[in-house]
Order: structure tokens, then C-alpha cells, then sequence
């Protein structure tokens, strides 16, 4: 029988790039130290920081929100967890639920943030109007609100769930397009831009996505393990992270390899020229109307950014 | 034969196998994208299985 490599019980987990095997306990350990060391090697979080979590409901989430929990205390920091109802049918009604028990067994503050309640329109009808693919308007309303939260709520940083598999395959993706510039904000922290822009990290940087998921279940987070509907397995995203995985089978390490170095020189990669403020919200802008203003304007007659922006500094009054 | 369940599809299929590296291997799914349960709990994949237990195989991988 396969042993744990620290105590000797009966291992759950075979980890072949780090070339040993786990009890239950033990790898919820090497998990959690795994991502402490990014947050110090990063310098992701510093003592009193205001933090807010992002997360969508799934496995990714649970582990972020779960570790960062239990690291709360130790470093000193306060911890704050957003989720964003999308409004994607039965996926969103069950990501949030999942994420208001997450909340809930952790004992921490979940500001939710409705797109439908809010905007007027789900994310679907939105990409419907707008023409354009549910994926790319998901994207852009989710960054604006994250980035209205953590600028309106005082956070120093907001974290994102992206793990290590994410993380490769985005910037492999973006490598075959030639779009350098968008391989630089891959590095696990993006500093803040004096009232654009939020710091934004990415605790999970080192952590594999079957770590991840296997954190979250060990742990009996709440979490919901569904596809979006909108996600394609046939998509060029997702094959690539099944070639990485192919690699990675072959070449054990050469995943968590490929994002240390990624970690190291992403800030080699060209940077967006210069940042701008929206003219509608104030926020970050690279051309005078942030996207999120843009795509609201059009489907509102006005930009929807100062009163998502109104909606959390409302909140943070009220605290 | 050790019955099999695949998630999130759903699907169950039958597979010759005495140990979960032989699922893995005989159904040509990669370990990094699957994560192997039996009896509801993650294994290593030297864990014997056997025709009665409840096997599943979970796809991590998200996205796309």
C-alpha cells in the first residue's frame, strides 16, 4: 500500500512532480504552505492589507478562500469575498449558493454583486444585444466589477482564483497570437494604478488545477463542479491545457517550471502604453471609455461604471 | 470488469482493471485532467479496485 511521505499512513495523493504522496492531512498541508510561499515570495499580502477575494462558486475558489482563511491570522490581513451572479440560468443560481455556503462555513463577509439586478440584463441577453460572445462580455463586466470593488471597498489587493494550469495555457495562448503585451499581466502580482486600477493577485499562481480540486474536496468546501455552459470543450483554451497536461505526463515539473519562470520574466514582456482614466467612471482606460462603459452605454443609452461604482461605495459607507 | 463513471458527463463504462492506473490507462484519459475517486474518496493510482466498488473518474480541468 502507498504510503503518505510524512507520516506514513495510507496515501490519498500521488504528486509525481514533486515526487511524493500524501495523506489527506498532510496535503491540505503542502497545499497551504505551497501557497504561503507565494504570497511571501510574491509579496502578495502584506500585515492589515484589506483583501478582497473573487470567487465564482467552483473548486478554485473554495481552495482560495479556504487557505486565505486560514492564513488570515497569521500574516494579519482582513478578508473580504465577492462573488458576481452572472445570470447564466441554473450555473449561476448554483455557483452562488455554493459560494453564499462557502461564505457561510467560513465565517467571512460575501458581497454579491447581481449583473441582471444590476445592469438590467444577464450576461447572455447582454451578448445577445450586443452581438458579441457571452465569454468575451462575461470578461469584461467581471474585471470592471472587480476592479470597482476593490477600488470603492479600499482593498489593497483582489485576488483571483487563476491557478497554475490557467495560467499556462492563457499565456501559451496569447504566445501563438503574438499578443506579448497580454503575457505580462500573467505574473502573479499586477500592481495598482493610483485610483484606475486595484493591485490584483494570484495566490494559487503555483498550485496544479487536480491540486486544487483535490484541496477543495478534502476539505469538504463547498463548491460547485459544473462546466459554464458557455465553456466549449472543443475550444482552443481548453486543448490547450490538455496538451500541457500531455507535457506534463511525459515531463513531470514541467508545468509548475514553465509558471515559476513565466512569474519571473513576465515583467520582460512589453507593457500597455499608458493608462487613462474613463471619462464616464474614472477608471482604467486605454482609450479614453473603458470597455465596460462602452458596452453598457449601448445597451443602456448610459454608461453603467459610476453607478456600479455608486453601488459599492454605498457598501463600504454602511460597513 | 470494474464499472466506471466519468463526470461531469455522466457516462459509465466497463473496464478490465485491477488497479487504477489500469483505468487510466485503458481508457487513455490523462491523470493530470482526472482525478480518480473509489468509494467516494481520491486514491493513488496503485490502489487495488475491485468489480463491486464504486469507481469514478472526475475531470478537473475547467474552462474553455
Amino acid at each position: 500500500m502507498a504510503k503518505c511521505s510524512i507520516c506514513g499512513k495510507p496515501a490519498v495523493v500521488d504528486l509525481r512532480y514533486a515526487r511524493r504522496r500524501f495523506c489527506a492531512e498532510h496535503f491540505i498541508e503542502f497545499v497551504e504552505r505551497k501557497i504561503e510561499r507565494s504570497i511571501k515570495e510574491y509579496k502578495m499580502i502584506g500585515k492589515r492589507d484589506r483583501v478582497i477575494a473573487a470567487i465564482s462558486g467552483g473548486k478554485d475558489s473554495a481552495t482560495l478562500a479556504g487557505v486565505l482563511d486560514r492564513l488570515r491570522d497569521r500574516i494579519g490581513f482582513e478578508l473580504i469575498l465577492l462573488h458576481i451572479d452572472l445570470g447564466i440560468s441554473e450555473y449561476s443560481r448554483k455557483s452562488r449558493e455554493a459560494s453564499v455556503r462557502l461564505a457561510h462555513r467560513l465565517g467571512l463577509e460575501l458581497v454579491i454583486f447581481d449583473v441582471k439586478e444590476m445592469l438590467g440584463y444577464s450576461i447572455p441577453e447582454m451578448a445577445l444585444r450586443l452581438r458579441r460572445r457571452a465569454c468575451s462580455v462575461c470578461g469584461i463586466v467581471k474585471r470592471y466589477v472587480m476592479n470597482a470593488a476593490g477600488i470603492e471597498l479600499g482593498a489593497d489587493s483582489v485576488a483571483t482564483g487563476h491557478n497554475a494550469d490557467d495560467i499556462g495555457s492563457y499565456a501559451l495562448k496569447e504566445f501563438l497570437f503574438q499578443n506579448l503585451e497580454n503575457i505580462g499581466k500573467l505574473v502573479p502580482v499586477s500592481e495598482s494604478i493610483d485610483n484606475l486600477a486595484v493591485r490584483k493577485i494570484k495566490p494559487l499562481y503555483t498550485v496544479y488545477e487536480k491540486e486544487s480540486f483535490l484541496y477543495s474536496l478534502l476539505r469538504e468546501l463547498p463548491y460547485y463542479h459544473e462546466e459554464c455552459p458557455h465553456a466549449r470543450l472543443d475550444s482552443l483554451d481548453f486543448t490547450i491545457k490538455e496538451f500541457l497536461n500531455k507535457l506534463e505526463e511525459k515531463f513531470p515539473s514541467i508545468k509548475i517550471q514553465y509558471v515559476k519562470m513565466l512569474a519571473r520574466k513576465g515583467s520582460n514582456y512589453p507593457k500597455i502604453v499608458e493608462a487613462r482614466s474613463c471619462r464616464h467612471c474614472g477608471l482604467l482606460s486605454l482609450g479614453g471609455e473603458c470597455s465596460f462603459c462602452r458596452i453598457t452605454r449601448r445597451l443602456r443609452k448610459s454608461p453603467a461604471g459610476p453607478m456600479v461604482r455608486r453601488y459599492f461605495s454605498t457598501l463600504r459607507n454602511h460597513s | 470488469m470494474v464499472k466506471v463513471r466519468v463526470l461531469p458527463e455522466g457516462k459509465i463504462l466497463d473496464v478490465e482493471a485491477e488497479r487504477v492506473e489500469d483505468i487510466f490507462r485503458e481508457l487513455g484519459y490523462s491523470r493530470e485532467a482526472y482525478v480518480a475517486l473509489v468509494n467516494g474518496k481520491p486514491v493513488v493510482e496503485s490502489r487495488r479496485v475491485k468489480d463491486d466498488e464504486e469507481v469514478v473518474l472526475v475531470r478537473v480541468l475547467s474552462g474553455g
